[in-house]
């Protein structure tokens, strides 16, 4: 018997990774990997497949030249394949483009090829990001391989492939004996189908004629490399190198005995498919990693019957078993449970916040589909039929090479407006990648919706960027009011965009679901962001200071507090905070209770006006309350909306049909924001509020709720309590510092007017829970510096209602001076200031 | 305060290589090779490497260590990991479409039992359960006795047979292990006085008997376990003021006898309350007619196999930590009232069939591994091996006894089995009486040599308990006839001196089933 074995690491690290993560996974595993290899490619029979990220490979290229440089004579030895990939490793199956697909392999190609020499001729393979696929992405993935002059050969789970076992006659999936009482007696499949033990093979398949071949992975391969654990409870022994080739190569001789009842001579091949970061980085053991794999790289070169290979050199050696279609639908078996079997479809649309990105994204397809539809038409076809020019344009942005041929126009036509095209096309590709997408919403991993933040800094500034671009074709009726189902939830959203400032207005809970703003400079001058983009793009780095142009203020986390449960072992539905969400509590017998569900609501939409430039939204909600001991209430809630370039004004009025004496009525709005401080370097963020005094007033009581602490031993969080003198409000100041030595604050300032004299005031994280006991409680916890801020100012009812005015603005890199304030609340303890 | 533990762990399974599969002969083997000795020696190997002292007593009867030598076994043990790793997977894809995932959990489990069973015997082991004790004596961590050569029951053997048990027990151990060994392991703990000479002849310094065989008093009568345990007259020994919690010289000899200690042998042995009955464990007796596979727990000891509910590995486990913590509890509780008693260092004894753990009890494997971290841990209690124990002060006079029901002989001599005593006595005067015959030629000592296997197999104990309790009654009559009948056809032969070619092609494959005692 002679077993293959293709190994296959893949290298990644997200755009917009802090910049300490990377550094650590560069110092723990990245360095040790090239230690290893160099000691591995002089091992006669190895040899490896490495799939180097897009972003990771940017990275690389920018900032760890020596490592290139090192590789790339390792890559000498001829022991080394590389697969290739998608540049910015997205889940690009959820844009809305045709042409999305071959753009992200084709510059993932340019890339490696810069960097490596390798070109897309010499891939040993190609890797789908997390290995989820459909159809369609196969499909386009192969079109697109076979443009590039790249053999379309896959690794895709072993499970996409077959079903571990069948339905019996009788079993309670018999859906005959279900409905019609009696067992289905041809209930066994008639189709022949290969047994697990068999997919050690190549396998053919193709789909609307595109013919390309999968290699099955096996997920109890990767989950024993490097485990220096024993495997399960029972298990008795740590895993070492040699239980490990012992498994791969039982394996691979049942495989072969399988095969040969096939009457096929076929030499067997297993796929270990592992992140390389699990190589020091997870363990923090890189010398203790590197032994463990060169024994286990020895124990195979010493083994006649075992021999590393590439996965297309296999392929042209042995060919494939047969053609045997994948059941894509049922991809990457660790998504089952957490994604509710709904794939990343069913995480990005069952996710607001992640809904909220693919949205935003859309929005920004329909701006860029205008512009390319715009150049189209320029194009001169004035020796065809005016409905043969329409065909031929439809079809051109049907091609999946629209892109290429946009580019092309430009290039001989507009010039000029080519790098930005490319860099406006590039960011939206971007914020496709799968880390925010997959990472932030996998029970494992957390919250890290920073990734998405920073994507969309870019993206919105894009979006203005291309606005101007379809200004000069004479488009301009982009920016403005409108009231549509933005969200996709069949309801109507009021979405107002303008230069400096991006926001969305829900009908579910009255609030701001999404609120973005520009810097007034990038805002006005166009040339300004246009040169902004590209220069961050030509390198990507130093990320969080695209904040002192960019910044999404409301663009909240899930809270658990808002979660609705519909049975306990499933079923729930969890959205974020946003913003302006507005409860009404009322206080009796030392109880305090929110009634009649005024923060999660739907409101209505009473009225949306533009007057000079500025759109007013009125919304209201009425709701009649049985209290008990009383005869019903009525109370009402009303918020105005005022959305200005570079400023917003909410007015909340409530008001109850009398007055119940014996009770306490308050009104409290959340006046949220997921600004967040960050330090992508030392991880010493810093967040802090300052107040502005009130000429007049009674004292106020703040209760500050989760101030961080950053010890030496991890987070801790405290709760303050401390009476001011009046206040008219509060300015926020989150500090941003990044990785090229920058550092500025940026500032949010709230102010508040009302008849009513302002008591007390809350102060807590934005959220402090998300997906609550669905993920390790130490990650379902967030706080200033992962959520932002929310203030709740309780505003009692004073003659049966209450009312309160919030003017917000806001400043980029400006200056944090708390001298300047008569207290100041520090969010995080040790932040100096 | 310091109590000293010595654990016992006494090995056999019958030679059954190429003696049928199953559902009597070789599968007996590979179950205890698969359930115990693997674990157990992967989780001493463990603990050794985790730089933990496991001093623990193990003997193994030559026939077994034989059987493990073979590379025929060896061979044969692989492929029935892999046939029973099949068997789950299958069991596992059958429970998956009836849409019962409890049972296809614990089919799941099974096939990773068997394929991680295989890993630790092939890789870890290399194949060599042999070499594996070798490092481990060598270590310090275990002390590895013998028994009678084909684990006959000693007391009633005549004195030349006796001497052959033991004798050829010491020379196969001392082929294997390349050692003399330093203590005997009496077969089900059977004693007579007389015996310890036969012993001090071969260079023994120890053996081991039932508690009562030393302090008197009623025996704890437990036998093996699966037996049915006949009806039998217990006899009460005269108290003889003696105690276990101390090694003793048998009176006039030269040589060491520990007792068993009774309360910790109850703790695990009996039918009423040891561990192994536990509600959470797994069901001993009750198979799935599908594939064999145990899927049930003991539920209720008294109930019937029909109210058994399903087992759960992770509560089974979890209640493993619980007895194991009670059980060194117990220790230390004995060992304080033996102090309380005047013992200033006393000596438990706990002596166990090696089989006991893992295949008889299923999570006795972990048991054992938890109780010896206990005791690593222990600054009360320390597990001892029988030759770091000082020389025994004290005389005793040790009664005929042995460690079955009844306290004596009755199991292995009763109305069931006497007829074969007839047989094993006569033949072994057939043998003795050819044996003074010098043999000039190659086939005449070749037919003595096997003259002398087939003897020595039918005087192995297990056919007389498997008679006796009406056990695989059938399987032990057909070995027990097949060797007398062999042996009878050797010593006609060999009387007759007509070694024709028939003979010798028989011969051939004779040697061939009853391979072994090479050293013979």
């Amino acid at each position: 018997m002679k077993g293959h074995i293709a190994f296959c690491p893949h290298f990644h690290q997200p755009h917009f990774q802090l910049f300490r993560t990377r550094e650590e996974a560069f110092k723990n595993s990245y360095r040790p990997w090239l230690q290893l290899l160099s000691q591995a490619v002089n091992l006669d029979d190895f040899y490896i497949n490495i799939h180097f990220s897009g972003p990771f490979l940017y990275w690389l290229r920018d900032t760890k030249a020596e490592f290139l440089d090192q590789f790339n004579t390792l890559l000498e030895s001829k022991k080394i394949g590389l697969l290739g990939g998608l540049a910015d490793e997205p889940f690009i199956q959820l844009s809305s483009r045709p042409d999305d697909v071959l753009y992200q392999m084709q510059k993932y190609d340019e890339l490696l090829t810069r960097v490596t020499g390798v070109t897309a001729a010499d891939w040993q393979g190609i890797h789908l990001v997390e290995r989820e696929c459909g159809e369609m992405l196969l499909y386009q993935a192969t079109q697109a391989a076979r443009r590039l002059k790249a053999e379309p050969i896959f690794y895709l789970d072993a499970e996409t492939f077959y079903v571990a076992h069948f339905s019996y006659p009788g079993a309670s999936d018999d859906y005959c004996l279900k409905h019609f009482g009696f067992k289905d007696p041809v209930a066994k499949t008639t189709i022949s189908h290969l047994p697990q033990s068999l997919l050690f093979f190549a396998l053919r398949d193709e789909i609307n004629g595109q013919e390309f071949v999968c290699f099955p992975v096996h997920s109890q391969f990767r989950y024993q490399l490097l485990k220096k654990d024993s495997f399960t409870s029972e298990d008795r022994v740590i895993i070492k190198p040699k239980h490990y080739y012992f498994y791969i190569k039982d394996a691979l001789e049942q495989a072969y005995e399988q095969v040969r009842k096939l009457g096929k001579p076929l030499e067997p091949l297993l796929v270990i498919f592992e992140d390389a970061e699990k190589f020091g980085q997870w363990s923090k053991d890189p010398q203790g990693d590197r032994e463990w794999l060169m024994e286990f790289f020895t124990l195979v070169d010493r083994d006649p019957d075992l021999k590393f290979t590439g996965l297309k050199d296999y392929l042209h050696e042995q060919g494939f078993l047969d053609t045997y279609p994948v059941s894509s639908s049922h991809s990457y078996p660790e998504w089952e449970n957490w994604t509710a079997r709904r794939g990343i479809r069913g995480v990005t649309f069952g996710d607001e916040r992640l809904r909220k990105v693919i949205c935003r994204l859309r929005d920004a397809e329909a701006l860029q589909n205008e512009f390319e539809t715009a150049v189209l038409q320029k194009l001169e076809m004035t020796t065809l039929a005016p409905e043969l020019a329409q065909v031929l344009h439809d079809s051109l942005l049907a091609s999946s090479q629209r892109y290429q041929l946009v580019e092309k126009i430009l290039e001989s036509h507009y010039p000029d407006w080519l790098e930005l095209y490319r860099v406006v096309n590039r960011v939206r590709h971007l914020v496709y990648q799968e880390d925010p997408k997959w990472a932030s919403r996998h029970p494992s991993y957390g919250s890290s919706p920073f990734y998405d933040m920073q994507g969309l800094a870019y993206l919105e500034l894009a979006m203005r960027v291309l606005t101007r671009l379809l200004q000069e074709l004479n488009i301009s009726d982009w920016w403005g009011t409108k009231v549509k189902d933005w969200d996709m939830d069949g309801q109507d959203e009021i979405v107002i965009e303008n230069r400096q400032h991006s926001l969305i207005l829900d009908q579910e809970g009255g609030c701001i679901t999404y609120q973005h703003v520009i810097e007034p400079q990038a805002a006005q001058n166009s040339e300004q962001a246009s040169q902004l983009l590209l220069q961050d793009f030509k390198r990507l780095r130093a990320y969080n200071h695209i904040y002192s142009s960019s910044y999404p203020l409301v663009m909240t986390e899930s809270d658990s507090d808002l979660k609705r449960q519909f049975y306990p072992e499933g079923g729930r539905v969890e959205v974020p905070r946003n913003s302006m969400r507005c409860a009404i509590w009322i206080a009796a017998l030392n109880q305090e209770v929110a009634v009649g569900e005024f923060d999660t609501c739907k409101y209505s939409i009473d009225s949306v006006e533009v007057r000079d430039g500025k759109t007013l939204v009125k919304m209201s909600k009425q709701t009649v309350l049985d209290l008990i001991g009383h005869d019903p209430l009525t109370i009402s809630l009303v918020k105005e909306f005022l959305v200005d370039e570079n400023s917003l004004q909410v007015q909340f009025h409530a008001y109850t049909d009398r007055v119940i004496d014996a009770l306490k009525f308050y009104m409290v709005p959340e006046l949220v924001t997921s600004a967040s401080p960050s330090d992508e370097v030392s991880f010493q963020p810093c967040a802090w509020l300052g107040t502005i005094p009130a000429q007049e007033g009674d004292a106020v009581n703040v209760q500050l709720r989760d101030v961080v602490s950053l010890g030496r031993d991890g987070l801790s969080y405290f709760d303050e309590d401390q009476v001011i003198e009046a206040i008219a409000g509060l300015d926020y100041y989150y500090r941003l510092d990044s990785a090229d030595g920058s550092s500025h604050y940026n500032m949010i300032r709230y102010q508040l007017e009302g008849d009513h004299s302002l008591q007390r005031l809350e102060i807590r994280p934005a959220v402090s829970h998300y997906y609550r006991d669905y993920v390790f409680p130490e990650q379902s916890r967030l706080s200033y510096h992962t959520s932002g801020l929310m203030i709740r100012p309780w505003i009692p009812f004073v003659g049966g209602q209450a009312s309160l005015t919030v003017n917000i603005t806001w400043g980029f890199d400006i200056e944090g001076n708390q001298e300047l304030y008569r207290e100041v609340f520090p969010l995080i303890r040790e932040c100096t200031g | 305060m310091n109590a000293r533990i010595i654990m016992v762990l006494h090995s056999h399974i019958p030679y059954v290589k190429r003696q049928g599969r199953w559902p009597f002969g070789e599968v007996w083997l590979f179950e205890a090779m698969a359930e115990t000795y693997v674990p157990l020696i992967i989780n001493l190997l463990k603990l050794d490497e985790e730089g933990k002292q496991t001093p623990l007593t193990m003997s193994f009867s030559p026939v077994l260590l034989e059987q493990l030598n073979s590379k025929y076994i060896k061979q044969e043990f692989v492929n029935y990991l892999k046939e029973r790793e099949s068997m789950a997977r299958s069991d596992e894809r059958y429970y998956l479409s009836q849409s019962d995932l409890e049972f296809a959990g614990i089919a799941a489990y099974y096939a990773s039992f068997y394929r991680d069973i295989r890993r630790d015997f092939e890789i870890d082991l290399q194949r060599d359960i042999i070499e594996a004790l070798r490092y481990l004596q060598g270590r310090g961590q275990l002390e590895i006795i013998t028994t009678a050569a084909t684990h006959a029951y000693l007391p009633l053997l005549d004195r030349s047979d006796l001497e052959n048990q033991v004798y050829w027990g010491k020379r196969l151990y001392e082929q294997v292990f390349s050692t003399e060994p330093q203590g005997f392991w009496l077969p089900e703990c059977g004693y007579f006085q007389g015996i310890e000479d036969v012993l001090i002849a071969n260079g023994f310094k120890y053996f081991f008997v039932d508690s009562h065989a030393i302090e008197g008093g009623k025996p704890l009568g437990v036998m093996s376990p699966g037996g049915s345990e006949p009806e039998t007259e217990v006899e009460t020994f005269a108290s003889t003021g003696l105690s276990t919690y101390r090694p003793y010289r048998v009176e006039n000899r030269d040589i060491t006898v520990f007792g068993r200690n009774s309360m910790v042998s109850q703790q695990v042995w009996s039918s009423e309350y040891g561990y192994p009955g536990d509600e959470d464990y797994r069901e001993f007796h009750k198979v799935s007619p599908r594939s064999g596979f145990k899927y049930w727990r003991v539920t209720n000891r008294n109930h019937p196999l029909d109210k058994k509910q399903v087992y759960n590995p992770d509560k089974a486990l979890l209640k493993v930590k619980q007895h194991a913590a009670h059980f060194v509890g117990t220790l230390k509780n004995t060992g304080q009232n033996a102090i309380e008693m005047g013992f200033s260092s006393p000596l438990i004894v706990a002596c166990y069939d090696t089989e006991l753990f893992g295949h008889w009890w299923w999570e006795g494997v972990n048991w054992l591994s938890e109780v010896i971290n206990h005791l690593h841990n222990s600054t009360e209690l320390e597990l001892v091996l029988p030759s770091q124990v000082g020389p025994a002060t004290y005389e005793a006079k040790v009664f005929e006894s042995s460690w079955g029901r009844g306290g004596k002989h009755y199991v292995w001599e009763n109305e069931e089995t006497a007829w074969m005593w007839d047989i094993i006595r006569k033949a072994g005067r057939e043998y003795q009486n050819l044996k003074g015959l010098e043999q000039e030629t190659l086939m005449g000592q070749k037919a003595m040599s096997q003259a002398l296997k087939e003897l020595m197999l039918i005087q192995s104990s297990d056919w007389l308990f498997m008679v006796s309790n009406n056990l695989t009654r059938d399987y032990a009559m057909k070995r027990f006839f097949e060797h007398y009948t062999k042996l009878l056809r050797l010593t006609n032969t060999v009387q007759n001196q007509q070694f024709d070619d028939n003979f010798r092609e028989w011969l051939r494959r004779i040697q061939y089933e009853d391979d072994f005692f090479s050293c013979l």
